[in-house]
């Protein structure tokens, strides 16, 4: 891998909890558009994040997540996911086996310096979303070539 | 990288170890720290109702299978074609995986419904009438 020992670009700023503030070493505020106390447990989504050609590509999984829940935020460095669900089972029924809480979903990441913000795009589909973050053009790895001096 | 001054080696190690529990979902749950996938089941007085986050899924990988009071529930979330080595993070669980339940109630095995949505599973089971208890009335016979 080339990249060993280099800063990694996207990491996760808080540690899994279902804390509804928010700790950790961000000191900005993120945006708080809407209040999420209707539900006790904010989850912090399982997340892949992999390098594809030009970029990174970060996967979450939202099950129960549609466009109009969903908002993907960026402020400053901090890319911020934030999914509300509804319970799928009826109201009245009682629980006998639980081995998940339902919740909201939210998470932040810190983009480094190198990804171009104008050009993230995200799509949603089957509970996972899929969100395309590319270097900026001038960072991509270019190979240059490298020519030996003619012979004399 | 092996050989390389500034390969750190635990990392090296957590990679393999990675790797390893990767091969098997159960593990790779245990490594996350929650059930693969998780379920809820919930009672109302007429039904049984599973709930299962499934995301990334297609219905055509679900597959259900009833004996007697038990359901059967299986699927495969399919990995990424991704090479190891392009990830930063990996926390998303992949291979095969089954879930049996056994009621203690008869359900009827024809009404059964399964409905997938954005990556919740729903799936319903009405109970037998005949089992719920039901008060039954003496009546008297005049002499």
């Amino acid at each position: 891998m080339s990249d060993q020992g280099q800063a990694i670009p996207v990491s996760m700023d808080e540690p899994r909890g279902r804390l509804p503030q928010r700790p950790g070493p961000v000191t900005q505020p993120i945006a708080t558009r809407q209040v999420l106390t209707h539900r006790a447990a904010l989850r912090s989504p399982q997340t892949d994040i992999y390098e594809a050609d030009g970029g990174l590509v970060l996967e979450a999984d939202l099950p129960g997540a549609s466009e109009k829940t969903l908002s993907i935020h960026l402020e400053q460095n901090v890319l911020t996911l934030r999914a509300q669900v509804e319970p799928a089972a009826p109201a009245e029924a009682r629980m006998i086996q639980q081995e998940y809480t339902l919740g909201d979903f939210e998470r932040s990441f810190i983009l480094s310096e190198d990804l171009d913000r104008s050009r993230i795009s995200a799509e949603l589909k089957n509970g996972v979303l899929r969100i395309w973050l590319p270097r900026m053009e001038r960072l991509q790895a270019r190979v240059i070539a490298v020519r030996s001096p003619e012979q004399p | 990288m092996p050989g390389s001054p500034d390969a750190d080696p635990f990392r090296e190690l957590q990679r393999e170890m990675g790797r390893l529990l990767e091969a098997i979902p159960a593990l790779q749950a245990w490594r996350v720290g929650h059930p693969f996938p998780a379920m809820n089941l919930l009672e109302t007085a007429d039904r049984y109702t599973i709930t299962a986050e499934l995301p990334g899924q297609e219905s055509d990988n679900i597959e259900l299978s009833v004996a007697g009071q038990s359901l059967t529930i299986r699927g495969v979330r399919s990995a990424s074609n991704i090479r190891d080595e392009a990830y930063r993070r990996k926390e998303r669980i992949s291979g095969s995986w089954s879930r049996t339940y056994n009621f203690p109630t008869r359900f009827d095995p024809e009404r059964i419904s399964a409905v997938l949505t954005r990556g919740v599973l729903v799936i319903e089971l009405l109970k037998i009438e005949e089992v719920r208890v039901r008060m039954i009335s003496v009546t008297m016979t005049p002499e």
